[in-house]
């Protein structure tokens, strides 16, 4: 009678949360539901099209999903001081002496560049130099890194 | 001796408080972040990233309804065998996070990285509430309940 019981009623449970937990997610576009969007513009950077502006709300879904690399392309010093969590650094001044790490870059992940902020061109020129050593799949986030600050995401320091 | 604690009313209800509020805390993060607890869980690196996504969009509302369900005393038995199954998967998790010398952050009551670190103390916690867990599933006590017909 107790396992009966608590077998119906474990099952009421595990039903009403499969469905709130995927009404909850899908209204806010939270969690499973991100991962959705965020294959839709994997889809687009892994067809190998030319790199292509991407906005804060895009940034943070590939970021929460683990669907892009971030590629700092601010000098070091600014880099060690702060920058997108798990995020690589290859300053644009620095593009020809660091081959090796843009050789050892994943093929088939996404690339969000970013550099300060949407005046900056750092970030447009590095998209343009990795695309021209065919590596497809990049994308530019204007908004930078005071647009990532500013929205209290996720960032680290290697200081 | 057990029969004695298994249908004390106030044992039974302290033990549904602590169970209950346990999991109700722990799930409102999760509910609020589910793709930082997928990340938590795929730390483990015990199922894959798609997979982790999926558990964790469900796993905290189980935990929600479970923590809701002893407290009120509604499908108390239903809610208690969830948590002990929840409660002895986690346990394992951590255990195995743990040989495998994995230092990572539990993803248990709090998503903040830098605190709640897997260790052998959480096993040990894990174990106590297991226990409530297995005492409130064999509770005879018919008291502070909200639907007193069903058990």
């Amino acid at each position: 009678m107790k396992y009966k019981q608590a077998t119906r009623e474990s099952g009421f449970i595990i039903c009403a949360a499969l469905l709130l937990g995927f009404s909850y997610t899908f209204v806010t576009g939270k969690g499973f539901f991100a991962s959705f969007k965020a294959a839709a513009v994997v889809h687009l950077g892994a067809t190998g099209l030319a790199p292509s502006p991407i906005n804060l709300a895009e940034a943070k879904m590939l970021f929460d999903t683990d669907g892009a690399l971030f590629v700092d392309a601010r000098h070091y010093f600014d880099f060690r001081r702060g920058h997108i969590k798990s995020a690589v650094n290859i300053p644009l001044s620095e593009f020809d002496s660091r081959q090796k790490t843009i050789a050892g870059l994943p093929r088939g992940k996404v690339l969000v560049v970013y550099c300060d902020e949407s005046e900056c061109n750092s970030s447009v020129e590095l998209a343009a130099k990795l695309y021209e050593d065919g590596i497809g799949g990049v994308r530019i986030f204007f908004g930078g890194w005071q647009d990532w600050m500013n929205n209290k995401l996720p960032t680290e320091s290697s200081q | 001796m057990i029969r004695r604690i298994l249908s004390n009313q106030y044992i039974i209800l302290a033990l549904r408080i602590l169970l209950g509020l346990t999991f109700v805390f722990a799930s409102i993060d999760k509910i609020s972040d589910p793709s930082t607890f997928a990340k938590a869980i795929t730390n483990y690196k015990l199922i894959s990233g798609s997979l982790s996504l999926m558990v964790a969009t469900v796993l905290p509302w189980i935990e929600l309804l479970c923590g809701l369900a002893v407290l009120s005393g509604m499908y108390l038995r239903g809610g208690a065998l969830l948590l002990c199954l929840m409660l002895s998967a986690f346990t394992l998790a951590v255990i195995t996070g743990l040989i495998r010398g994995l230092d990572i952050s539990c993803g248990c009551f709090t998503l903040d990285p830098d605190v709640n670190k897997i260790g052998w103390q959480k096993v040990f916690e894990n174990l106590g509430l297991i226990l409530a867990s297995v005492v409130l599933f064999y509770s005879e006590s018919k008291h502070f309940l909200l639907n007193v017909d069903s058990n």
